[in-house]
């Protein structure tokens, strides 16, 4: 078995974990804590574009690709 | 006096005025700003979320609003569509403050990229509140195009310079026939009242209210301000003369000696 442990790139750093197969709702949990991950609205985009919390489970991560995690804060 | 909603999206709101949610000194006087500004909406930032703090921000909130995101922040339409489509996802709201600057210094919208994002959001079924400079075609071309409401400056964000080209905004005003906010620029509380005075539909604000010495106190100012100037523009303001008119009748006054 190769090693799994990656390196992913999430809000602006880097992330390493392993995953098997990476998907993205896999590398959020690993990520956030899953208090965070249930009560927050967060939203998610991979490579600048939208990912639905629906289809997190099915949308496949490569190691380059650049996530960002977001949810609303104080603003003007 | 009938009643005077507000019609945003097919809602119903008493206020006229919406407030930001930044710059407050503490979340207690933030929350206690907006509940005495009686305001129903408040804008709200898409950020990167903070592992650090376990506490959400709409948790801290002490009553329920309408929320608004914006787009603060960003200079491409690219990254703007972005942020509002995130914000779709994690607010559940279609209304987004479309904020798209040129520069940092001043902060000012750039026309040209806001107009196309303004297109591509409208198209994406989005209620675009637009942030915008105060020239009136601009204003005009952003109505046409189906914003929710059209929300011009007076001046530069966070300036309190208030009211720069009252001219442009009577304008502004004649030629628009849809919801017009007035957004950016506000200092005073007669900067608020003067802009509903010239019959402008609401107030954005935010710096005014939260980096004066009393915000809370502030806020009830400003909402003040609001009511008194829409009170006053629905009244039907008296038009002015270069000549005196007399309001005591001659009539019946002693002989002049």
């Amino acid at each position: 078995m190769k090693n799994l442990k990656n390196k992913y790139f999430i809000n602006g750093k880097n992330f390493i974990c392993e995953l098997k197969e990476p998907c993205l709702e896999d590398l959020i949990e690993n990520f956030l804590d899953k208090s965070i991950l249930n009560e927050s609205k967060i939203a998610v985009a991979v490579n600048n574009q939208l990912i639905e919390r629906c289809k997190w489970k099915k949308k496949k991560i490569n190691f380059q690709d650049k996530i960002e995690i977001v949810a609303p804060f104080f603003g003007g | 006096m009938k009643s005077d909603y507000l019609v945003i999206d097919g809602k119903k709101f008493n206020s006229r005025l919406i407030m930001g949610t930044s710059l407050y000194p503490n979340l207690d006087v933030m929350n206690k700003s907006l509940e005495i500004s009686e305001t129903q909406i408040i804008t709200v930032a898409i950020r990167r979320i903070n592992l650090s703090s376990k506490a959400n921000f709409l948790d801290q909130l002490n009553k329920q609003y309408s929320f608004l995101p914006n787009t603060a922040g960003c200079f491409t339409q690219k990254e703007a569509i972005l942020t509002a489509e995130l914000a779709r996802e994690t607010l559940q709201t279609n209304w987004i403050k479309l904020e798209l600057i040129s520069d940092k210094e001043m902060l000012l919208p750039d026309p040209i990229e806001l107009f196309d994002a303004c297109k591509s959001l409208v198209k994406k079924k989005f209620r675009v509140f637009v942030y915008c400079s105060d020239d009136p075609i601009l204003c005009k071309r952003l109505e046409d195009l189906g914003c929710e409401i059209v929300m011009p400056l007076i001046s530069p964000i966070g300036s309190g310079l208030g009211v720069r080209n009252e001219h442009n905004l009577e304008i502004i005003r004649r030629m628009c026939s849809g919801k017009i906010f007035i957004d950016a620029g506000i200092g005073k509380p007669s900067d608020a009242a003067k802009i509903m005075e010239m019959g402008f539909d609401g107030v954005l604000l935010n710096s005014s209210v939260a980096r004066s010495l009393d915000p809370i106190s502030m806020a009830n100012a400003m909402k003040l301000a609001i009511i008194s100037g829409r009170l006053g523009y629905k009244s039907g303001i008296i038009e002015k003369r270069k000549m005196a008119s007399e309001s005591t009748s001659f009539k019946g006054k002693i002989s002049n000696f």
